[in-house]
């Protein structure tokens, strides 16, 4: 049987909007920049537009899948597929979350170790975010949900710092507009999709928004406001680069704040790369909630012990993973599950459900 | 100390001569007879406990009277209401307890008549202490409980201001009360209130602190649950949104609560100054509690770790500041925080007026020695001085004490990650307080869960025109405090 | 207890006790005979009266972080380079050998600032560097003299992050200030124009201004002294300077105008009154001046084919598809480049 969720766990629609925007926010914005540019240089800020319009129907479909239920998407599957198919399918998405948590936590201590230090263990801070992380699930998912809500709301000021690289802003550098092929804006979208997954977790925490389908509104807004920052991002980070620069920089967002410059302060990217960790947290804490309640309604196992263990896992995984290229080959991976997730498996989950749908009311 | 009562515990006082021998055990208990009256009395009381006037003026004169014959015509004459007869061992035992005087016919008979005369020593009302106002009302409560709910039902004459007392304690036997106002406080709260009350086990509540920490909601938490306060016009205000208060026979503080953290911040002086001023004040407040909190830490990260961060004009101040000291930022900082901890404490258990005194000699004398000793920088001693000032700002005194402890895991965590750790301590206080309620209310409401009606009265507080409505975090009954005045038509120039 | 917690957390990430490291604040590279470089570097050292000496360290290496551990060597304490101002390279090594090689290590180096100043010295580097200037560290009088000329004054806008910006750049090429030591003092003697990253060629420092105001947009309170006459001169300042490129034919061989205009104050005037035409003669006397002046680093960088003014990232922005950056190449030192000045006089200072 499906277990209800009590309305004093629920949360207020128009948190939805940090939900879905604090978990798209990741270490992804610090480098996007490169990969995305890569294919259509000046225009790529077309590309954020338009990767960022096509989550819109996305989350359309979401959304329309998810009306009428009371359950998660894991009961969804196990109505539509049945237990084994339903139970597979499950599983992927367990371990979907699992993989996106560990690639944020990972790339985040390479972050730390690059720019700030080499010399620091892995599993040291990997287990500091893990403990605080444990400490957030453990107060339930309203915790987690204030936690998203100030990982957007007090980094706000690092908006401040994304503004200054404006100082040396070449504005031509946007020109000539539009000189790309479609075929390349739309690869560059393809790239920049990869920074926008993960609102997916929606499909778990859906039940708890007290009337789920007034949030729709929230999330769209949330989806606008992640476009708007990544826009910001990307054009200023045209506008202060050269394109053959900009192809060297791995974090160019991080470079473009060492020339930010106060009175009382110099090189900014030491205070937004500690910064970030509030805006890594909830990433971490999202994912990792929705991979142990994904696994209570899959398993019908306590949550504790399910996130205890899956902690353990990424905590291992952290530490294996060494060295710029295996992250970098996680990210790829997690990144492509994330687009076919979105761009194939949801589609292909509307298409079912509204067979399923018309077929049960017959 | 309390030998007889445990003496009766184990004895089992059956007859009333048991309990006349077990008390007799105490010097301070008197007992008389009359035997030149007709109908002779005995009279027992507690000679500490009974107020002498009452006794002499107000029962004696009636014993000897020779119209009295029995206990009945004692009720009728005595000019004491309540007196109970009755043969009850238990009630004699509470009334003599409580300053009652026992009087028994000299013939026998088990029924005695009890006559309340207890003598109060209480202290006059007197201006607020710890939190004392330059304007507005210079009331404070007192250690008498009936006092105290006179105070506060002063400001309160409506008859849905309800009490409920409940007493609390196998040896101090507290009697506790819960106010609140019938049809606007949340029936959740009071009902939680009191279920948590009587739920308590404890043998004494010495003061109503007792009861802040026995009832709140994660006791194993740093921060303040509930707020305490001196000032009865804070009570009455506070009940008026919704709140409910918690008094306790003996205590000079009020409980409130269901509160939130930015109330803790918020002096009740604010609403005697104009709203802007009163914002600005707040504002400041927020401050420098921030800044309490991070500078030492941002202190020792910076100079631990992140050289780079130092704007070049301030490099050759912080670096010939420190040139001659030998210990780690960490330990200059720990050394300076414990100078400044140890002198609060040190002034806080002295006599007021040696207490001030050490402050000086030990701000300045130890500050500017140590200075000159190469012990610490004088740029960190700038640095804690303020941020001890900034301590001090917060208006509950509980809470900053908090504000000063959470400093050193601050403290800790910067000297291991240095701005990484700020913030990862950052974050592991942000959870904390996210899992914190008061009375099963977020503490941190109205920043999270996010409401905004409830922002009128937090980080800043609006124009009383605002104030119509009563905090939606308390979920009252009836949320309409007033009703706002009319929208006022924009006039023209000099209309 | 306590001190058994803090030694284990100690353990855990490098220090950098800010009192405890070598601060390189200046660093400059110099070419020797047989194609070694040498290294020089500066550190301060405070004292508690906050009195500031500076240490010179040599070295003669390859790679420049090798250059690092040979400081070390022979230093009381570690060095680090997060709080470097400015890096020297000597004419010789900028013509000769290039100096990107010697960039990538401070590119790759997240310590390192962006706006760290990059310098070509035309007198010798480890001289520069050894100088005394005062009670002040080298590196930030360096830094100084700099910073405050390309903000308000009269040298174009450079630091490390507009020098990769152009290096980098598809239609532009980079340029470094030249700096001389002029006894106990450090000059900016002009200009050194770069192709990629060798030093091809230099602008006297009287060209300084007509070259910031060919490049970038800007207001200054440095002044400008046009000649009148043999004895009348007149001085502007509080000059703002706008600049606008037009182009002609850009699919074949493009003709490139800059239009420029100038606003300013008279704040000195040696004739005995200001009238509208005196005025007016100033002006077409500063748009002469610049002109011409204007015409000679055109010419010079046209010859040198240099793109210091980024002429061919103006055009490929405004060509779509044909951009080649061979043709452009070939192309650019034929190209005929035009200036149009425009000079306005707005106020007179506070007497008539």
């Amino acid at each position: 049987m499906h277990a209800k969720v009590e309305e004093q766990f629920k949360i207020s629609p128009y948190l939805v909007f940090f939900l879905v925007h604090s978990i798209q926010l990741g270490v992804g914005i610090l480098g996007f920049q490169r990969v995305v540019a890569k294919t259509a240089q000046q225009d790529a800020w077309i590309s954020v537009i338009l990767a960022g319009a096509s989550l819109n129907i996305v989350l359309w479909l979401m959304y329309r899948i998810l009306r009428n239920k009371e359950g998660d998407v894991i009961w969804i599957q196990q109505q539509i597929f049945g237990k084994m198919i339903g139970g597979l399918l499950g599983t992927v998405w367990i371990v979907y979350f699992l993989a996106m948590s560990a690639t944020v936590l990972r790339t985040y201590i390479e972050v730390v170790q690059v720019w700030m230090f080499p010399k620091m263990e892995t599993w040291a801070l990997s287990l500091a975010f893990l403990i605080l992380t444990y400490y957030c699930l453990a107060g339930g998912f309203r915790v987690v949900a204030g936690i998203c809500f100030f990982g957007v709301v007090l980094p706000m000021y690092l908006i401040l710092g994304i503004l200054f690289p404006l100082e040396f802003a070449h504005f031509y550098n946007l020109l000539p507009v539009m000189n790309h092929s479609a075929k390349d804006i739309l690869l560059s979208a393809k790239d920049m999709s990869l920074s926008y997954i993960g609102f997916t977790t929606l499909f778990i925490y859906y039940p708890f928004i007290k009337n789920p389908q007034k949030s729709y509104k929230w999330a769209q807004f949330g989806i606008l406001f992640t476009v708007l920052i990544y826009l910001m991002v990307m054009v200023t980070t045209l506008v202060f680069y050269s394109q053959e620069q900009l192809e060297k920089l791995i974090w160019a967002t991080l470079t473009a704040w060492k020339i930010v410059q106060l009175p009382f302060v110099e090189r900014f990217e030491y205070i937004g790369i500690s910064s970030w960790a509030i805006v890594v947290l909830p990433n971490i804490c999202l994912s990792v909630w929705a991979a142990g309640r994904a696994a209570r309604s899959l398993t019908k196992m306590k949550q504790r012990p399910l996130t205890l263990f899956f902690l353990l896992l990424i905590f291992i995984a952290t530490i294996l993973l060494k060295g710029r290229t295996e992250i970098d080959v996680l990210n790829d991976m997690v990144g492509r599950v994330g687009f076919y997730i979105i761009y194939g498996y949801i589609p292909f989950l509307f298409i079912v459900n509204l067979i399923y749908e018309r077929v049960k009311h017959k | 100390m309390f030998k007889w009562l445990k003496k009766k515990k184990e004895t089992g006082v059956k007859e009333l001569p048991d309990l006349i021998a077990l008390f007799s055990e105490s010097k301070d208990f008197l007992q008389y007879e009359f035997p030149q009256n007709p109908q002779p009395f005995l009279i027992y009381y507690l000679k500490t406990m009974v107020d002498d006037n009452t006794l002499h003026r107000d029962i004696m004169p009636y014993i000897k009277k020779e119209s009295v014959q029995t206990l009945e015509d004692l009720k009728a004459e005595v000019p004491i209401e309540n007196i109970i007869i009755t043969d009850d061992l238990q009630k004699i035992n509470d009334g003599l307890l409580h300053g009652s005087v026992v009087i028994r016919p000299g013939k026998g008979g088990k029924e005695c008549a009890i006559i309340k005369a207890p003598v109060n020593f209480t202290r006059n009302v007197s201006a607020p202490e710890v939190e004392f106002s330059v304007i507005g009302p210079k009331e404070a409560f007192v250690e008498s409980l009936d006092n105290n709910v006179n105070l506060i039902r002063k400001r309160l004459p409506v008859e849905n201001f309800k009490m409920k007392q409940i007493k609390i304690g196998k040896l101090s036997k507290t009697k506790v009360a819960v106010l609140y106002l019938e049809g606007i406080a949340n029936e959740e709260n009071v009902n939680t209130v009191i279920q948590r009350l009587e739920d308590i086990q404890i043998d004494q509540i010495n003061d109503s602190s007792y009861l802040a920490q026995l009832i709140s909601d994660n006791a194993n938490s740093p921060f303040p649950q509930l707020i305490d306060t001196e000032r009865p016009d804070r009570v009455a205000s506070v009940l008026g949104e919704g709140k409910v208060a918690i008094l306790a026979d003996g205590s000079p503080l009020a409980i409130i609560g269901p509160t939130t953290l930015v109330e803790f911040f918020s002096a009740f002086e604010d609403y005697f100054l104009n709203w802007i001023i009163a914002s600005a004040f707040r504002t400041i407040r927020f401050v420098a509690v921030l800044f309490s909190l991070l500078i030492t830490p941002t202190y020792v990260a910076v100079l631990t770790y992140h050289y780079e961060l130092i704007p070049k004009d301030l490099m050759a101040t912080l670096i010939s500041s420190r040139r001659e000291i030998p210990m780690p930022p960490i330990l200059e900082a720990i050394f300076l925080e414990l100078a400044i901890e140890l002198l609060r404490e040190a002034g806080a258990r002295l006599p007021t007026k040696v207490g001030q005194t050490i402050g000086i000699v030990g701000g300045i004398v130890i500050g500017t020695a140590s200075v000159e000793a190469g012990l610490t920088s004088n740029v960190l001693l700038i640095f804690v001085a303020l941020a001890a000032l900034g301590s001090f700002t917060t208006p509950v005194y509980r809470m900053s004490n908090t504000i000063r402890l959470i400093r050193f895991p601050f403290l800790l965590f910067a000297h291991l990650w240095g701005l990484l750790g700020v913030v990862i301590a950052f974050c592991f206080m942000l959870i904390h307080l996210l899992r914190l309620t008061s009375l099963g209310r977020p503490i941190l409401e109205p920043l999270y869960p996010l409401r905004i009606p409830d922002l009128k009265d937090a980080l800043i507080r609006l124009p009383f025109s605002f104030q119509s409505k009563r905090p939606v975090q308390l979920q009252t009954e009836n949320t309409i405090r007033f009703k706002g005045a009319q929208a006022k038509k924009k006039n023209d120039f000099d209309e | 207890m306590f001190c058994l917690c803090l030694s284990l957390l100690s353990g855990c990430v490098q220090q950098e006790i800010v009192d405890d490291i070598n601060l390189l604040t200046a660093i400059g590279y110099d070419l020797e005979e047989d194609d070694k470089v040498i290294g020089t570097a500066v550190v301060p050292v405070y004292d508690a009266e906050g009195k500031v000496s500076n240490i010179v360290y040599e070295a003669e290496t390859r790679a420049s972080k090798e250059l690092r551990s040979k400081f070390n060597a022979e230093s009381p304490d570690p060095f680090v380079s997060g709080k470097l101002e400015v890096a020297l390279y000597s004419k010789k090594l900028a013509e000769q050998k290039g100096i990107i090689k010697l960039i990538d290590a401070l590119e790759r180096d997240p310590s390192i600032g962006s706006r760290v100043f990059l310098a070509v010295a035309a007198t010798d580097v480890s001289e520069m560097i050894e100088a005394k200037y005062g009670d002040i560290d080298t590196g930030r009088y360096l830094s100084e003299i700099l910073e405050h000329n390309s903000d308000r004054g009269i040298l174009a806008e450079t630091n490390f992050h507009s020098f990769i910006y152009s290096y980098h750049a598809i239609g532009e090429d980079p340029f470094l200030p030249l700096l001389v030591l002029n006894e106990d003092k450090v000059k900016i003697d002009g200009i050194a124009l770069f192709k990629k990253d060798k030093m091809v060629g230099k602008l006297s420092d009287e060209y300084l201004f007509t070259f910031k105001v060919l490049k970038q947009k800007f207001s200054t309170n440095d002044v400008f002294t046009v000649n009148l006459n043999d004895d009348i001169y007149a001085s502007v300042f509080n000059i703002k300077s706008r600049r606008k490129f037009s182009f002609e034919n850009l699919n074949e061989v493009p003709e490139v105008t800059i239009h420029f205009s100038i606003t300013a104050i008279i704040k000195e005037y040696s004739g005995t009154n200001i009238t509208p035409a005196v005025i007016k003669e100033i002006e077409a006397r500063m748009e002469k001046d610049l002109k011409k002046k204007s015409e000679h680093i055109i010419s010079k960088i046209q010859d040198l084919n240099a793109d210091t003014l980024g002429i061919g990232r103006e055009v490929r922005g405004r060509t779509r598809d044909k951009w080649s950056n061979k043709r452009w190449d070939e192309l650019y030192p034929s190209i005929k480049i035009k200036v149009v000045p425009d000079v306005k006089i707005r106020e007179t200072g506070v007497v008539e």
